[in-house]
């Protein structure tokens, strides 16, 4: 099951150990006042982030290293395992609630989130019945119509935690593979619109959600309840200008802004390290999804191709969310950004999705590459 | 293959849409980092920054010339931010030692120093010694920050113009409060950067942003002047007055203009209180009656109808007027203090005797109208607009119903009731040459630099008499301090114009007996007027000219010498006539007349006869209700005193000067050398 070895995309791996130095960096810088505060230790959480750098590096080899026959023979098995622990998730005893969600199984350092294993299955399995049955996808009943019931499954579980971030940039990822794979445009404006409207459903199911959503656009009309995240972001953003306020000098890391160091991370980066730092992040992400979309043309197959854009898409989508919520542009809710925020599942995934991509890229034959 | 390049453009459109989006991310980016930066680091520092407000010094008030009558001194504040009170687990341990150094209860200490606010004072203006322990003792959360207070170099002068201050330095009484914009200033701050939990940032930024000192009032008040005039107040409040007898009166004031500008170089009232300690001040004190307490101003207000009956040419100075010794006003006799009349003379004579028929004839010729327009006109009746708060507007008597027997005695300076500081603006108009002015007390306002923001400027409320006028009054009344009743407040050399005034007590709607308003104001030098100076001696059983022009005279010569005008050459050295009182032969046998007052009719005969003096009787009743002399006073042994009768003592059943049959006038005339001074008190005006 491990592969031969073949060049991987230098500049992809480069964009990848860049993006995680600097989530070293900034989650160190982010995570101090905290640290001393709760835990009378500076270091307590870049201690753990190291951890799950470590961790990650790991998984990321072992991605890397894999034969992705055995991806696609094991799809199956694996998105059985990720539905029994988003099942197991909401058992009581199992589950841990945070913040009102039950998001974790396990305990304290070692929980892990199964919507995050969720993903990588989903985008395993959903390349692997494309690529097997290539010409069904002009057909909405047959191509498409199975892909979104178990969407639609998925999904349904992920959101009895709740958690609205991952199933958008699930759903928005599976919406680029089909995409990608030759869906009809009718039929994705038709799902885009279909998308549109479920969201406006579950937002109207769970009232707190329209507060976000409303909450997002006109963040001054509510500063300190609805709109505190979105100000307290841009408060962090503004102030750091053209070239931020220097490294480790973030005032709205002294307990202004919650989840500095994990969903805000990017604020943290514009107010320590400006417009200049955030942009190079912006283009960092860029690099990677130009990359990652390069290795999927260049695939030798078309389920490597597709799950090409499912792990570009994944974590590209997941990143421009997460930007988008950080700058004022989306509503808050609540997800990672990829290789830069602390630690945990996010980052082991991310990275085992990163080195499937890096994998990806060694199989591809290099006379016939193409952008 | 075709499905593999339909892939390949699918990814090539999935790439350009996430390009659009990032592209989109950056231009937000640069919205919120660039453009909106500056705002929102404005926001973001209001949000971080908590700034321990710093007191700015408040405006001195400085004397025309400079001199500091109100400063701001050092003083020391307690603070606490009560988060890092509470952080630091020890509020009870610090509430007890600040509770022990401030002397201040611990269970107001420890609520103060853990309230739900950013920051809280703890006590304000505290001594040095305890700012310096607490300081060092370091305690967490508490803070000392410099403020001010305020300080009255002089103590009590010009207490009730300055004002003073409460415990926040804010203006609570006269030129402290009016002027509270102009001294504020601005306060600065200290700002220190905090975390959300309220405990400051390590290493976060301090700002110190400085308080604006408060602009400096300048007074016109000169505190030399004003030192004099209180001086004068002093030794009157001290029983040392001036043919006062060692007698204190209720109240005083005297008050000081420059008549050219309206400027009030002193204004002093007695009794006064230390702006320092005013919580200490018993209350009635800090009235300034200079500018609060109307009185009627007896033949002080003479000078007004000899104004207006010269600009209206109803009398001519050298005018014959005949003095019977009375005038009959509807029936009532109106007597003349001098018994027996003054006879024939020129209406100059009768402003020199003050010769009451004389001035109700003025009024009369004048007529209601033409009197109540000049009334108007010299600004009573309504405030002068002096920049002092609660200035009372005096009580003018309602034109349409006021009778002729009103007008008389408003010609006489009875019935209206005015202020000191109506009076001397009114007699600052004659002075000056006809015009109306305001009186002010505010020079100029300056920068604490002393550069001048707004300047002086006279005010103009209009004119009153034409200069020919004017300056015939000045010249009339020049002859009454030369040559009348004014004779008190002669100064040899300098050419002094002034008139006296002696006003009844009205208590009750009554005129009281034995207690007076003496006053008397006056101009120097008379050609050219540079002071006007009016003492109102309130509560006094003697006569205007008697105890007021000695003061009168003190501080027109100190102030005259002091502002270095030079004693005029051509003026007298002595008064035209022998001065009543002072310069006649002294009393050769003096006895103390024993006070009769309130007695029954027997009795005070038997007292007086006791103590060797011959006795009339005036009017019908069984209580001695006045006397002349009065108690205590010292006469030629054997002369004699009259006793005026009525039902009850000190009420007489309508006010005196109108009685119908009124003999006194002559006895007066028998009564001796001292006698004259005294005349009738039973009309508000008297000689000298």
């Amino acid at each position: 099951m491990i592969r031969k070895f073949q060049k991987v995309d230098t500049l992809l791996l480069g964009v990848i150990l860049t993006l995680l130095l600097l989530g070293i960096i900034m989650t160190y810088s982010s995570s101090a006042v905290k640290g001393y505060l709760y835990f009378d230790d500076p270091y307590h959480y870049f201690k753990a982030e190291l951890v799950w750098v470590a961790l990650g590096l790991i998984a990321m080899t072992v991605a890397l290293f894999i034969d992705w026959r055995f991806l696609y023979q094991w799809a199956k098995p694996i998105l059985y395992a990720a539905l029994l622990l988003l099942v197991l998730v909401k058992i009581p005893g199992i589950g841990r609630e945070v913040n009102g969600a039950t998001r974790w199984i396990g305990v304290g350092p070692l929980s892990i989130q199964p919507s995050e294993v969720i993903k990588l299955a989903m985008v395993l399995i959903i390349a692997r019945y494309l690529a097997n049955n290539p010409y069904k996808i002009t057909s909405f009943r047959r191509g498409i119509v199975p892909v979104l019931a178990l969407l639609g499954v998925v999904c349904a579980l992920i959101m009895l935690q709740p958690d609205l971030g991952t199933v958008l940039v699930l759903a928005a990822t599976i919406f680029f593979m089909l995409l990608a794979m030759g869906a009809r445009i009718s039929h994705m404006v038709g799902l885009g619109l279909a998308g549109v409207a479920l969201v406006a459903a579950a937002i109207i199911a769970a009232p707190y959600r329209m507060r976000r959503i409303f909450a997002f656009l006109d963040p001054w009309a509510d500063p300190s309840g609805k709109g505190y995240q979105t100000i307290q972001s841009l408060l962090a953003l503004g102030p750091g200008g053209l070239f931020g306020l220097g490294l480790g000098n973030s005032r709205q890391k002294f307990l202004y802004l919650p989840e500095n160091h994990t969903d805000f991370i990017f604020a943290m980066i514009g107010e320590e390290l400006g417009f200049v730092g955030a942009t190079l992040v912006v283009l960092l992400f860029f690099l990677f999804i130009w990359r990652g979309f390069r290795i999927a043309i260049n695939a030798p197959n078309i389920f490597l191709s597709l799950l090409a854009v499912g792990l570009t898409s994944l974590i590209g989508i997941q990143a421009m969310v997460n930007m988008g919520v950080v700058t004022g542009v989306l509503p808050v809710t609540g997800i990672t950004l990829p290789f830069l925020s602390y630690g945990g599942t996010s980052l082991l995934f991310t990275m085992t999705g990163a080195g499937l991509l890096l994998n990806i890229s060694g199989t591809s034959d290099k006379s016939k590459e193409v952008i | 293959m075709v499905q593999i390049l339909k892939m390949h453009k699918r990814i090539v459109l999935l790439l350009s849409l996430c390009s659009i989006f990032l592209l989109v991310l950056i231009i937000r980016l640069g919205i919120v980092q660039l453009r909106d930066g500056p705002f929102l680091k404005d926001l973001a520092e209001e949000e971080h920054f908590r700034g321990v407000p710093v007191a700015p010094k408040r405006g001195n008030i400085v004397d025309c010339n400079g001199n500091i009558l109100a400063m701001d001194i050092s003083a020391e504040t307690v603070y606490a931010v009560p988060a890092e009170v509470r952080k630091s687990g020890r509020q009870e341990e610090i509430a007890t030692i600040l509770a022990e150094i401030l002397q201040m209860d611990k269970a107001d200490v420890l609520e103060r120093i853990t309230k739900r606010t950013s920051l809280e004072y703890v006590k304000k203006k505290i001594p040095a010694e305890a700012a310096e322990k607490i300081k060092s003792l370091n305690l967490p959360g508490i803070g000392i920050v410099e403020d001010s207070a305020r300080f009255y170099p002089n103590g009590s002068l010009a207490a009730h113009v300055l004002g003073f201050t409460g415990i926040d330095n804010q203006g609570l009484e006269g030129i402290e409060h009016s002027r509270e914009k102009e001294l504020t200033g601005l306060p600065g701050s200290v700002l220190t950067e905090y975390g959300a939990d309220g405990t400051k940032i390590p290493g976060g930024n301090h700002e110190y942003i400085p308080p604006v000192q408060g602009n400096t009032v300048k007074l016109t008040i000169d505190k030399n002047i004003q030192a004099i005039a209180e001086r004068e107040l002093a030794k009157l409040m001290a029983g040392q007055g001036l043919n006062m007898e060692g007698r204190t009166p209720k109240n005083a004031s005297i008050l000081v203009m420059e008549p050219s500008t309206g400027r009030m170089l002193a204004i002093a009232s007695a009794p006064t209180f230390d702006p320092n300690n005013y919580q200490a001040a018993d209350p009635s004190t800090r009235r300034n009656i200079a500018i609060q307490n109307g009185y009627e101003p007896g033949s002080t207000f003479k000078i007004i109808t000899l104004a207006a009956a010269l600009e209206e040419k109803v009398i001519k100075t050298n005018e014959m007027f005949h003095d019977p010794g009375h005038a009959i006003i509807l029936g009532k006799r109106v007597r003349c203090w001098k018994a027996g009349g003054h006879g024939s003379q020129t209406m100059v004579q009768v402003v020199e005797n003050s010769c009451n028929p004389g001035f109700i004839e003025m009024g009369q010729r004048l007529g209601m109208d033409r009197f109540y327009k000049y009334l108007t006109a010299f600004g009573f009746g309504k405030k002068t607009g002096i920049e002092m708060s609660g200035e009372a507007k005096g009580i003018i008597a309602d034109k349409k119903r006021a009778t002729a027997l009103d007008l008389a005695t408003m010609s006489m300076g009875q019935t209206n009731n005015v202020t000191p500081i109506q009076l001397i603006t009114a007699v600052s108009a004659v002075a000056n040459g006809g015009v109306l002015l305001k009186p002010q007390l505010v020079q100029e306002i300056t920068t604490p630099d002393g550069d001048v923001i707004v300047p002086f400027r006279k005010e103009v409320v209009g004119r009153v008499i034409s200069e020919e006028t004017a300056k015939l009054t000045c010249e009339i009344l020049e002859s009454v301090v030369t040559n009348g009743t004014g004779r008190r407040a002669f100064l040899p050399g300098y050419r002094v114009a002034g008139k006296t005034g002696t006003a009844q007590k009205v208590v009750g709607g009554k005129y009281i007996q034995g207690e007076y308003i003496a006053s008397f104001v006056a101009f120097a030098p008379a050609n050219d007027p540079k002071l006007t100076v009016l003492v109102v001696i309130d509560g006094v059983p003697f006569y205007g000219g008697v105890v007021a022009g000695p003061v009168v005279q003190a501080v027109m010569l100190d102030s005259l010498k002091y502002l270095g005008i030079k004693p005029d050459p051509n003026a007298p050295l002595a008064p035209g006539k022998p001065m009543y009182g002072v310069e006649y032969p002294p009393v050769k046998k003096p006895a103390v007349v024993p006070s009769v007052l309130g007695q029954p009719l027997a009795e005070a005969q038997k007292t007086l006869t006791a103590a060797g003096f011959k006795v009339m009787i005036e009017g019908q009743g069984s209580n001695v209700i006045d006397q002349i002399p009065h108690g205590e006073a010292t006469v030629e042994a054997g002369s004699t005193v009259i006793l005026y009768l009525g039902p009850e003592a000190g009420e007489p059943a309508i006010a005196p000067w109108y009685q119908e049959y009124d003999p006194d006038i002559e006895a007066i005339e028998s009564l001796g050398p001292r006698i004259p001074l005294g005349s009738n008190p039973n009309l508000a005006d008297l000689a000298p």
